[in-house]
């Protein structure tokens, strides 16, 4: 099947009625979590899990990348009207979108966010659905040694990226790990780290895990938080969300800056959009004939983040769609997702399972359109979604959280899970530690373990075997490179503080 | 020593801790046989590294306070927030027995009229009417609806 085969089936798939309908539930909900403060999509993802177990994986997909993407448009909208983002991708978004909005430019801002999202999701798609097939093609010489060696890869760099203390995200992955490995051991049946709890046998319920540390801990940020908020006014009508021609000419090259920068920083894994978005502005103003209008108010400047944001989503979803490789939190759960209805992300993914393939990448670009018609008219009406109390938004919330958990399994120990990883999330927030490693880690873990056993099996136990073959020798190498680069940073500094304390002397 | 590195520290330790018991643990199990790699092999591994950085990220804290840092930032920040959100996960931990006995509609709806009562600060009577509202709107969403079970406890229960 061709690009252009796979794509016209795709679109036969995600225009029917029902994926249709499930495109449209996960933009909505997307953009609702994504107005909300608080609450992002990989919560929502691990909430509504559950529900999905007795849906078409097509249907079930195409409505969990909905909420993703749908989330990132959602976010903008706290940003300029409350200088507050919905998303940590919209973060940088405040600082000209909520300035736009100050000297009554918020339509404008509203306006320009939707339209650098519409059109960088687009060519982030766009990118998505060509470089896809020969990046699987390539994929299917990969043996265990290759997988392992990606998969260590992978994590190295969402250590390096995933949050701005080295040692605590090395943690972080690891304990991940080590969560995966509790329950029965599949190549021998060894129980492991059980703490003499029939329950664990099995593993540690994902949806116990991800709802925890993401959900519940998001909420108990929250109430410690206690903040209230005061919303810019909305303004009314179609036209005045329409900014001028002179700001669509500023943001030009925003709009493709955004596109590629959060396309190839998407492909990163730990880098995700809040990176992405960050480098855009700094590449924006970099570049920029006007940089000192950035900060106050400049189009161009919430352009591309949002652009940037919107646009990371095709490239965050190539590994895992052709490696079966995570890079993030949402992608994890969307690959737990896959797995759980019984698909297969990875080389031949393509082959196996082209409706749901070929399926989510058309109904993303039915989705992007959705959201753009959604985003603008309807912008006023989603910002009223904030005037919800708190009081009555996080008990729904919990009450969710609680059924997803029970609802996965019909066992109250998994709830006592959730309640323990809900308090260990808030921990690691309150000391630092960053949860997408946790996460992918766990996610990832079984599948590590069991790619080093096979490869060493395969070898008679010769470690060799993962630096003789040149895919593995290359990517591990880029991994030690990768993780010794703080280090390196490091060394400079000190040698850098040595060489001006001698000067100084 | 600013209260990030305290943390820190704790974290260290607890995390050293934990992969010493992990290293230990799976000592016991075997590391390589003449099938391969066995359940001790890739715990082993992971293992010894969370006690290496753990033990780093001790040293570290009693060296250098970290300036970035959610406990730092705590110090200018009502403290009083910290202790709502832990009184607010006591009470969760606290429904799940309820739950478990009572069933979801009764013990949900106990710990959240006394979220929104004491954390949330408000009326008796607007708590009871979330409560209610809220629990009986998840008792339809999913097992009528959805046809998700929630805990029936024991006295509901089959």
């Amino acid at each position: 099947m061709t690009v252009f085969e796979g794509l016209i089936h795709g679109f036969s798939i995600a225009l029917q009625p029902m994926n249709l309908l499930w495109c449209f539930v996960g933009c909505f909900l997307g953009t609702v979590i994504g107005i909300l403060p608080g609450l992002g999509p990989s919560a929502t993802i691990a909430i509504l899990l559950p529900l999905t177990f007795n849906m078409d994986p097509t249907g079930g997909i195409i409505m969990f990348a909905g909420i993703y993407y749908g989330a990132k448009y959602g976010g903008s909208t706290t940003s300029i009207l409350l200088n507050m983002p919905g998303e940590a991708s919209s973060v940088i978004s405040c600082v000209d979108g909520y300035q736009m909005a100050k000297k009554g430019r918020g339509g404008a801002a509203l306006g320009i966010a939707a339209i650098a999202s519409f059109v960088a999701g687009t060519v982030g798609l766009l990118m998505l659905t060509f470089v896809a097939p020969p990046v699987a093609s390539f994929a299917l010489s990969f043996g265990s040694p290759e997988y392992f060696a990606l998969m260590v890869m992978g994590l190295s760099l969402v250590v390096l990226l995933g949050g701005s203390d080295f040692p605590k995200a090395i943690l972080s992955t690891l304990v991940g790990l080590w969560l995966a490995s509790i329950g029965t051991d599949l190549f021998t049946a060894q129980s492991r780290f059980i703490f003499g709890q029939s329950s664990l046998l099995g593993g540690i319920e994902f949806m116990s895990l991800a709802i925890g540390i993401f959900a519940i801990s998001e909420i108990l940020l929250n109430i410690e938080a206690r903040g209230t908020v005061e919303l810019l006014k909305v303004p009314k009508g179609l036209r005045n969300l329409f900014p001028s021609w002179a700001e669509l000419k500023d943001c030009r090259f925003a709009f493709l800056n955004g596109s590629l920068t959060g396309f190839f920083i998407g492909l990163l894994p730990g880098a995700g959009s809040t990176i992405a978005s960050f480098v855009s502005y700094g590449i924006e103003k970099a570049v920029s004939r006007h940089p000192e209008r950035f900060g106050h108010g400049a189009p161009e400047g919430l352009a591309a983040p949002e652009g940037a944001n919107n646009a990371d989503t095709g490239g965050a979803l190539l590994p895992l769609l052709t490696l079966g490789i995570p890079g993030g939190a949402s992608t994890a759960i969307m690959l737990t997702a896959l797995i759980m209805w019984g698909v297969k992300p990875g080389p031949l993914m393509m082959q196996q399972s082209p409706d749901v393939f070929w399926g989510l990448v058309a109904s993303m670009y039915v989705g992007n359109v959705a959201l753009l018609v959604m985003n603008l008219p309807l912008v006023g009406v989603f910002a009223q979604i904030l005037r919800v109390p708190i009081y009555i938004l996080h008990p729904m919330i919990l009450g969710v959280a609680i059924a997803g958990a029970y609802g996965a399994s019909g066992n109250m120990f998994d709830v006592g899970l959730l309640v323990f990883f809900g308090i260990m999330g808030y921990g690691m927030a309150k000391l630092g530690f960053p949860s997408a490693p946790l996460i992918l880690g766990f996610v990832l873990g079984d599948a590590m373990e069991r790619a080093v056993r096979q490869s060493l099996t395969m070898s008679n136990g010769d470690p060799m075997i993962l630096v003789d073959r040149p895919i593995s020798a290359v990517l591990l190498i880029l991994a030690a490179v990768i993780l010794c680069a703080p280090l390196l940073h490091r060394v400079r500094s000190a040698r850098r503080i040595v060489a001006e304390a001698e000067a100084e002397a | 020593m600013t209260r990030q590195s305290t943390g820190d520290l704790i974290a260290g330790v607890g995390l050293t801790a934990l992969g010493a018991y992990i290293v230990w643990e799976s000592s016991a199990w075997k590391f390589f046989g003449p099938e391969g790699p066995g359940p001790g092999f890739f715990p082993i591994f992971y293992g010894g590294l969370i006690v290496v950085v753990a033990i780093y990220l001790a040293f570290r804290s009693l060296r250098v306070a970290p300036a970035e840092g959610i406990f730092a930032d705590d110090e200018e920040k009502d403290p009083k927030g910290v202790w709502a959100a832990l009184a607010a996960w006591v009470g969760l931990a606290l429904a799940i027995p309820l739950m478990d006995i009572f069933g979801f509609m009764a013990g949900f709806g106990i710990f959240t009229f006394l979220l929104v009562r004491f954390i949330f600060g408000q009326s008796y009577l607007r708590a009871f009417i979330v409560a209610a509202a809220i629990t009986v709107a998840l008792h339809i969403l999913f097992p009528v609806l959805l046809e998700v079970d929630l805990p029936e406890g024991m006295f509901w229960g089959a």
